[in-house]
């Protein structure tokens, strides 16, 4: 089984229990869509993995993701909700990113979509 | 020659939005000031006296309708003393210093000709600015909240609605703080422009659609839209290439997305779609 590993950022200011139940969900539904293993780990086995993704949890992680930057690998993808400002940041980011000319895009809408783009760039690295 | 005051530095989460003011003056004939925040703070702790108009009294607790009042008079001052056409706030340093925020101030400015956007966020202001000076037009400072791609469709949200543009309001707290005053405004359904400039102030983007509705969830800033993008344009810009975060949601009825563009275009910027 293809395995993803997540990487999440958050900001303190908001209510992590409610997060990490917002992210279980998303995950299960993504593994029944896609068959694939999704772990959430830490930033040190994030490359251990077929697919690597950091979630951006809530708003206010955007100067966090700074901090991890130089550690970070292309294409840098970035899973994100639609509560908490979470799309905000991913924006906030992936324009920082873009401007420095590295890869990136948001994953983000329907878990549909989302599945079907995970499994679409997962096919690109099989390739 | 525009002059627009940058109170603060931009907010550490806006890692994408720092602008050369050279550029800025060159391109555009707007000047950048920096003023410290701490003028702001003391300017606002140092007075204690001040009411907002009646209007507003009974439509939230009357210690922070009158603390937001200080925000609001002390950036008019700001404004006159240093000769601002508009400004941008780095707003959250006022939650720990001043226990409220600058919501409802940046409402009634804009409401009233003043380009005001928070969060220090100088190309949503610079974008502000340009809306109100080649199109005349009020515009909202909003986050891209959430995007339905199977529908073409993405909810906007924030705290500072332009009174002026809301069809009714109420006041709740700001949402990330869950204090001071935030606006929970309705929006008319009615077509809009969705704009901004890069950081790099070399693009921007112009999309066209209509307000659907009104949302009214928890999670969100609270002023909430969901915005129906034309067909002419794609919701996978925000997920694919986005230019940064906010983007100002202008009412149109008419030609001005056309005049924008050609004003921006005829300054060297380029459109990305």
């Amino acid at each position: 089984m293809k395995v993803v590993h997540i990487y999440s950022i958050y900001s303190t200011l908001h209510n992590k229990e409610f997060m990490d139940s917002n992210t279980s969900e998303l995950l299960n539904s993504l593994k029944t869509i896609t068959n694939y293993e999704y772990k959430v780990v830490p930033f040190n086995e994030l490359y251990q993995a077929d697919l690597s993704l950091i979630l951006v949890s809530t708003g206010g992680s955007e100067a966090y993701f700074k901090e991890i930057e130089s550690k970070v690998m292309e294409p840098i993808i970035l899973l994100t909700f639609g509560n908490d400002n979470s799309l905000a940041a991913s924006l906030e980011i992936l324009a920082y990113i873009q401007r420095k000319n590295m890869k990136g895009e948001i994953l983000h809408g329907s878990k549909e979509y989302i599945a079907k783009r995970i499994m679409n760039l997962m096919e690109d690295k099989d390739d | 020659m525009t002059r627009l005051g940058v109170i603060g530095k931009p907010s550490d989460w806006l890692i994408s939005s720092d602008v050369d003011y050279k550029k800025a003056k060159e391109i555009f004939g707007i000047e950048l000031i920096d003023i410290d925040i701490s003028e702001l703070i003391d300017g606002i702790n140092s007075n204690t006296c001040a009411s907002f108009p009646n209007k507003f009294q009974n439509l939230f607790d009357k210690a922070e309708i009158d603390k937001a009042y200080l925000i609001f008079k002390e950036l008019i001052k700001i404004k006159d003393n240093y000769m601002l056409d508009g400004l941008t706030v780095r707003c959250f340093d006022l939650l720990d210093t001043v226990h409220s925020t600058s919501c409802l101030a940046f409402s009634i400015l804009n409401s009233n000709g003043i380009t005001a956007t928070c969060e220090g966020d100088i190309p949503s202001m610079i974008s502000m600015d340009l809306i109100r000076k080649v199109i005349n037009k009020e515009s909202f400072q909003a986050n891209p909240s959430r995007i339905y791609t199977d529908k073409n469709e993405i909810v906007f949200a924030h705290c500072t609605l332009p009174l002026s543009m809301s069809e009714s309001y109420k006041f709740d707290t700001h949402f990330e703080s869950g204090i001071g005053i935030g606006i929970k405004g309705e929006m008319f359904l009615k077509d809009v422009i969705i704009f901004r400039i890069s950081p790099t102030l070399d693009k921007f983007v112009l999309l066209r659609g209509h307000i659907k509705e009104n949302l009214h969830e928890k999670r969100l800033c609270r002023t909430q839209i969901v915005v129906d993008i034309d067909k002419e344009h794609s919701v996978e810009y925000f997920l694919k290439r986005p230019l940064g975060n906010h983007h100002l949601i202008v009412y149109t009825d008419n030609n001005d997305a056309n005049v924008l563009r050609d004003y921006l275009i005829n300054v060297g910027l380029t459109e990305i779609k």
